[in-house]
């Protein structure tokens, strides 16, 4: 059940503009869990 | 007698899953504002400085019996920032209420189920928050001042309460809170009277828009509460239910609540307290489809019917009602505790706890209070 949004920059599968495929490893959990929260944040808003 | 944190998890989880142990648990549902009440203090004061709400916390563990616990208020610095009108701190004393609002409208539907989170984000929250929908910095700076309160404040208020959680060997039950998806299109989006207006002219438009909003809900579980177990819970209050005619509810609202709550217990381990607001009567054949793992608290519904047609599976809780603790002798309260108590308790698999959150003093002389906890405490024995 997961979703997508033009607007969260989650790195999926290709690595996002600006990163390096082979830095995956070191950069995707800590740039997810940033787009998290700003999700988590937005949508405390909603309720 | 009071019991050390750890037999309290253990007699909560085993209750949770059904299981009986060795006594019934005492569910804390008096709010920070109670608590604030109770202990003296001035309201608005505590409500911008989280350390005094720990305080009257505190205060009230010392005074009054709980075995578990659990919130996060509404914190009216956030609100005031951002310039709600969905969330608006009264004059009074700052205490946040919730006006009816409509922050979709019927024309915006489309975009919605396209990318819920962007029309969110770029219609519905200017509306609701004028203050983030400035213009330029100023509205960028307005986002960065409610995140920074926002993080401030609660993380203030959490270190704090986990602190007197501690000391007094109270187990928070509750970590993060979701909505049942057709309740989110509902309450903020298109407001009571609007999706009530949907549902008969556009059911199409609102089951797509419910299934767009199932995975979002989905995935701020899994972030707002990252360690799943029986303890603590996710949270979910269910508001439209009791005002939707059977059969829109079992084509619009039950669908996707019941995949994403049987998703966030089989496939995630998750429990989940669900707050059965008003009554669910008419609606207990769906309720028996529900996986072990609810915590299932209603606000109206007689026990002793809910233990026989979902108590195999279902852990209960609720239904003390709130009025008796404003109204009614300390005897009489005892009285109804033990009724409801000889109805849910046999067997196990039963939380205690009120009919709804006693939000102030006018809503429960807590002498009431005390008396109906320790009672609970002593009588809800296991042998």
């Amino acid at each position: 059940m997961e979703f997508t949004s033009e607007l969260l920059k989650y790195w999926n599968e290709e690595p996002l503009e600006g990163y390096k495929a082979e830095d995956k490893d070191i950069v995707k959990d800590p740039l997810n869990k940033v787009e998290d929260a700003l999700f988590a944040f937005i949508m405390s808003l909603m309720y | 007698m009071k019991l050390t944190y750890d037999q309290r998890a253990e007699m909560i989880k085993k209750a949770i899953m059904g299981e009986k142990p060795e006594r019934v648990p005492v569910v804390c549902k008096a709010e920070p504002s109670f608590a604030v009440e109770y202990a003296g203090y001035d309201m608005k004061e505590a409500l911008w400085n989280p350390d005094l709400i720990v305080k009257a916390t505190d205060k009230m563990y010392e005074d009054i019996y709980f075995d578990a616990g659990g919130n996060m208020p509404r914190f009216p610095m956030f609100y005031k920032i951002s310039g709600s009108r969905t969330f608006v701190p009264r004059e009074l004393d700052h205490f946040v209420q919730h006006p009816e609002v409509t922050g979709l409208m019927f024309e915006e539907y489309d975009d919605y189920i396209a990318d819920p989170f962007k029309c969110i984000v770029e219609k519905v929250i200017p509306r609701l928050y004028p203050n983030l929908g400035k213009p330029g910095a100023e509205g960028n700076l307005n986002f960065l001042r409610c995140m920074i309160a926002d993080n401030q404040i609660k993380s203030r208020y959490l270190a704090g309460c986990a602190e007197i959680e501690r000391k007094h060997g109270i187990v928070n039950i509750r970590r993060g809170a979701i909505e049942a998806p057709f309740d989110f299109l509902a309450d903020l989006l298109r407001g009571f009277t609007g999706i009530l207006l949907d549902v008969r002219r556009d059911p199409g438009r609102v089951a797509a828009a419910v299934e767009a909003t199932t995975p979002l809900m989905y995935r701020l579980a899994k972030i707002l509460n990252p360690t799943p177990g029986i303890i603590p819970s996710l949270f979910m209050p269910l508001h439209m239910p009791s005002y939707m005619r059977t059969k829109d509810f079992e084509k619009l609202y039950w669908p996707s609540f019941k995949k994403l709550v049987t998703d966030l217990i089989e496939k995630d381990g998750y429990t989940i307290q669900i707050f059965f607001e008003k009554n669910w009567t008419r609606f207990y054949d769906y309720l028996q489809e529900l996986p072990r793992g609810v915590i299932a608290y209603f606000e109206e519904d007689d026990l002793g019917v809910v233990k026989e047609k979902l108590g195999k599976k279902l852990c209960i809780m609720g239904n003390f009602p709130i009025s008796m603790l404003r109204l009614n002798t300390k005897q009489e309260c005892i009285d109804k505790a033990k009724e409801i108590l000889d109805k849910a308790a046999p067997g196990g698999g039963y939380l205690f706890t009120m009919d709804k959150s006693i939000l102030s003093l006018t809503d429960a002389k807590p002498e009431n209070l005390i008396a109906v906890n320790e009672f609970v405490h002593e009588y809800g024995v296991y042998r």
